[in-house]
């Protein structure tokens, strides 16, 4: 069943508790600081139900319509139509919604294509399997907080004070479920959310059985509350003086549990510290999770690339050598991003295969991917910045100029150039400014390289990905090939 | 005679035209947008008369007191002067606000060093200008500048075929009293604070552009003249603790338009003539006295910036990671060596005319491209330390004024032995250093306050002694060719030559 953008927005109005430092937010859909965003994630459920992009967003299993990034993928197509159910959702926001619905329900997909990794006694494949039906069926926003407090790393201290270690832990079960107290990090979307998955995609010390806990909760259970960072949306004057901020601030949301009931059917995983971490990486669901991170890196490359070729246009340097080259860079590195997403469906994996024949996206082209799109962002704001030169600064603080008749022929007069009238060049500034400047551009430059987690966890990946054996191979049958005893014959073509 | 920053923000209350959108801004020092600018610029106006600090920042002449900046001077001594005066303004504000009184006030002072540039071509007037120089050094007067043309400006053809107005800045009538401005001309930051405004090229003209060239310094309230401010990043809602530099460090932008403005001929100093606009900057000690102060100011801030950034490793607990101390490692070299590009302009001073001394041009220059070449990698480093700690405070200290929110907060952003108020301190400082609109602007203008790229470098190819440079490869090359071996030089030889091509 497909929900619509109303019904979504109905479905989010159901008493959450958020705060913005110590002010209560009644109803997200409503509220200043969120309300634009909201919107767009309604726009984006209308856009998947669009019967025109039926057979894009959209597949049909157990007898009902779902949406694309439920697809379990069988087939090398299969793998296409998720990235394009991706691409066109990450177009849609142009990469700005980094937790867009099809982000952590790829992680869920993903882990119910193997579901077995979730081994008994402490794992729960059939919980797993269920929940996924759940979201699929219903069209559920989940979004996921994996990651415990930075205070909780220190775990001494707080048994020394005898006060309670913050992360987020079972305090108590019954036969009924677990209740969990204590914080957890950082959830993305949650204001626009159904759902939150609670877990740990950092490994934990085997020890921490009571932080293992890996459940799935309502954004309304009782004894949850939303602490939110600095809404960028406040901020904004108008859509045109803040484009970006105004309609795609995700929202980052901690998240403060004060004996939150879990139903054993939403229990996961329990107990088991190593366990917790190993089902995103024994099943494909770290794979298909970060696939569609680099699906939406790439709409957002192009957004970087267009704006930097108009900014060049705008100023008039579009013909002056060095930019050329420099728009020729940033060129190359989009056309980049879009070769490592489409290689990772060309080689991918008959992984994890199993009865229903699975197939994967390419691991360690995904992680090459991650490792680029995490290394390289802030090189391409620094270009942008750079082909912006104090263009903005020159532009007048807002476009309230255009309302007072006096201003606004003075500003019409002054601001034109031949290449553009005065109000086209300063919303393609202030646009490039919500891009490399604004608070919200900073939060992006902040999340393109963490949202993966720190680089030496992203090498991880690639590092445990590798199939060493293969490589050391390669230089083992060289240097086979000869010796320092005397003649062996040397090599010919033909061998 | 000083001002004190109460004298000061009367005396910027002066009826200018300032405008943030469409909204006019009366009082600039009572403006939520600019309020905290103001105080801070006050400060700086109560520093400078601090009776401890009199012999760092003033100087006294035959006929009274001064700013320190406003020393003409005649010896290393001099020269380490000015560099401490500007230092102690830099530190101030951590470096975070380039258009300092003592800014534009070392442009005019070099101006004043080399007054007969001004009599060597028409168009020039030496009179005036020392005039200028004396009436901003009696007076203690703020003067920001605004010294480039519309980048619209660039396309003349496109306006005249178009029959519509110019926009670059230029004078339009002239008479006995003076001249009639019409025009734009950016961007003169400071410019909600200053006094005045030189205005000029420092980008050079065509040799037509003769009604460009006008250069005069002016009060920022003169009828007809409005000053359209960039966005100020301060709210009536901003809250010192959740943003502490941008509440107290915006300088303020402001686009500059011109509509019949009357200038008596007093404050004209160069006129109807395109290379002198420019020359004046280039040919007298004012280039390079006004950027030494931007390179103190940079040092200043790359000091703040390290210091947090080490601050950042220790509240992560990151800070013994051999992988971070290798960072802060490679940060306090970079602070170190651009520093010592300061001390080094001291050390290898030049002598110029009239017996006045000069801070090393090359040395300068080579600070101002470094500076713009790495503050955007600083950053981005500081970006790496701070991790993702900046987006788990909560969206304001308000928090803490209900208190089980606040009992909450307490608890649960604590880490070890750092208190959650503490953490939140720091990581808001930090972000309002790397990630904020001010902090963002900052980026943007440490790689374009002094012009593009292209023209930094140029003025570092223009000063470059290539003959010099170019001798010591010729010298060696003279030393062999390919018939035969000539005689082997000896060590002697060779140090004997390098002297004699090291001057600087």
């Amino acid at each position: 069943m497909l929900r619509t953008g109303k019904e979504h927005l109905e479905s989010i109005r159901d008493g959450r508790v958020i705060y913005i430092g110590s002010e209560r937010v009644d109803d997200v859909t409503r509220h200043p600081a969120f309300r634009n965003a909201a919107q767009t994630v309604a726009a984006l459920y209308d856009m998947k139900a669009d019967p025109a992009l039926r057979d894009e967003m959209t597949f049909e299993e157990d007898g009902d319509r779902h949406s694309i990034y439920y697809l379990r993928a069988r087939s090398r197509e299969d793998l296409q139509r998720r990235m394009n159910g991706h691409r066109r959702i990450a177009d849609f926001t142009y990469g700005m919604f980094g937790r867009s619905p099809d982000h952590v329900s790829s992680f869920v997909t993903g882990m119910a294509m193997k579901a077995d990794e979730l081994k008994a006694p402490c794992g729960h494949p059939d919980h797993l399997l269920a929940y996924y039906h759940h979201i699929r069926d219903n069209d559920i926003y989940t979004v996921y907080a994996v990651v415990p407090p930075q205070a909780a790393r220190n775990p001494e201290f707080y048994h020394r004070q005898n006060i309670p270690v913050p992360t987020l832990r079972v305090v108590r079960e019954d036969d009924s479920g677990v209740v969990i107290s204590g914080m957890k990090m950082l959830a993305t979307g949650a204001l626009f959310a159904n759902e939150i998955w609670i877990g740990n995609v950092i490994p934990l010390a085997p020890d921490q059985k009571k932080e293992a806990i890996t459940c799935a909760i309502p954004c309304n259970a009782p004894g949850l509350q939303l602490w939110s960072r600095q809404p960028a949306e406040l901020g904004c004057i108008s859509q045109v003086d803040s484009p970006l901020a105004y309609r795609y601030d995700e929202s980052d949301s901690m998240l403060l549990c004060d004996e939150v009931k879990v139903p054993w059917e939403r229990v996961f995983v329990h107990d088991d510290a190593l366990l917790s971490r190993d089902i995103y990486v024994k099943t494909p669901s770290h794979c298909f999770g970060n696939h569609q991170s680099n699906v939406r890196y790439w709409s957002k490359m192009k957004l970087l690339l267009g704006l930097a070729s108009k900014i060049a246009n705008a100023t008039g340097a579009d013909q002056v050598p060095a930019v050329k080259e420099t728009l020729g860079r940033i060129s190359a590195q989009e056309a980049m991003i879009a070769g490592m997403v489409n290689g990772q469906i060309n080689a991918f994996e008959n992984w994890p295969g199993g009865s229903e024949g699975y197939v994967c996206f390419n691991r360690r082209m995904m992680y090459g991917a991650l490792e680029w799109c995490t290394q390289n962002y802030s090189k391409f704001v620094d270009d942008l910045r750079e082909l912006c030169g104090g263009g903005v600064f020159q532009m007048p603080a807002n476009i309230s100029v255009m309302n007072d008749p006096d201003l606004a022929k003075n500003f019409q007069t002054f601001w034109q150039t031949p290449q553009a009238d005065a109000l086209t060049r300063m919303k393609l500034f202030k646009l490039a400014w919500d891009m490399v400047g604004s608070e919200f551009a900073g939060r992006h430059q902040q999340y393109e390289k963490f949202y993966a987690g720190a680089s030496f966890i992203i090498r991880n990946h690639s590092y445990r990905e590798t199939d060493w054996g293969a490589f050391n191979k390669i230089v083992e049958d060289l240097m086979a090939s000869y010796s320092h005893g005397g003649a062996k014959p040397a090599k010919t073509a033909a061998a | 005679m000083l001002m004190t920053g109460k004298e000061y923000l009367e005396s910027i209350r002066d009826g200018r035209t300032l405008y943030v959108g469409r909204e006019r801004i009366t009082d600039q020092t009572r403006h939520p947008a600019f309020a905290g600018g103001a105080r801070t610029y006050a400060a700086l106006y109560d520093m400078k008369c601090d009776p401890a600090l009199r012999d760092i920042m003033t100087f006294e002449d035959a006929d009274g007191r001064y700013n320190t900046y406003y020393l003409q001077p005649r010896s290393q001594d001099d020269l380490r002067r000015r560099t401490r005066a500007h230092r102690k303004i830099a530190e101030f504000c951590f470096g975070l606000m380039g258009r300092t009184p003592d800014a534009i006030a070392g442009n005019i002072t070099g101006l004043s060093m080399k007054p007969e540039v001004f009599d060597a071509e028409p168009g020039g007037n030496r009179a005036n200008l020392l005039n200028i120089y004396r009436h901003m050094r009696r007076d203690d007067i703020f003067t920001t500048y605004a010294l480039v043309p519309p980048p619209a400006a660039r396309n003349k053809e496109y306006y005249q075929a178009q029959g519509i107005q110019q926009p670059a800045l230029r004078v339009t009538a002239e008479d006995d009293n003076g001249v009639t401005l019409n025009g734009m001309k950016m961007l003169a930051s400071g410019a909600a604070y200053a006094h005045e405004v030189l205005i000029g090229n420092v980008m050079p003209l065509a040799p037509d552009q003769l009604k460009e060239a006008i250069t005069c310094v002016i009060p920022l309230n003169l009828p007809g003249l409005s000053l359209w401010s960039r966005r100020p990043f301060n709210r009536a809602d901003t809250i010192e603790f959740d943003s502490p530099l941008t509440y107290h460090f915006d300088e303020s932008d402001c686009m500059l338009v011109f509509q019949d403005v009357k200038v008596p001929w007093e404050k004209v100093i160069v006129h109807d003539n395109a290379g002198l606009s420019r020359n004046i900057y280039i040919q007298t000690p004012s280039h390079v006295m006004a950027n030494h102060q931007c390179n103190v100011r940079f040092g200043t801030k790359l000091r703040f910036m390290v210091a947090i950034a080490s601050l950042l490793a220790r509240a992560t607990g990151a800070r013994d990671i051999p992988a971070v101390r290798d960072t802060l490692g490679r940060l306090a070299a970079m602070e170190a060596g651009y520093n010592a590009m300061i001390d080094g302009q001291i050390e290898a001073c030049l002598q110029v005319d009239h017996g006045f001394v000069l801070y090393n041009r090359r040395y300068l220059y080579a600070a101002i491209n470094w500076a713009m070449e790495n503050h955007s990698t600083v950053i981005d480093i500081m970006r790496e330390l701070m991790g993702g700690g900046q987006f788990q405070f909560p969206a304001s200290i308000e928090v803490l004024d209900d208190p089980a929110l606040g009992e909450l907060f307490g608890t649960y952003w604590a880490a070890g032995e750092q208190s959650a108020v503490d953490r939140m301190k720091l990581f808001k400082l930090a972000w309002d250093l790397v990630g904020s609109d001010h902090a963002s602007r900052a980026t943007s203008y440490e790689k374009f306050f002094v012009g593009p790229a292209f023209a930094v470098r140029n003025y570092n190819f223009i000063n470059a002694p290539w003959d010099e440079l170019h001798q010591i490869a010729e010298d060696f090359m003279a030393t062999y060719g390919y018939e035969g071996t000539a005689a082997s030089r000896t060590v002697t030889d060779i140090r004997a030559s390098h002297s004699a091509t090291h001057k600087n």
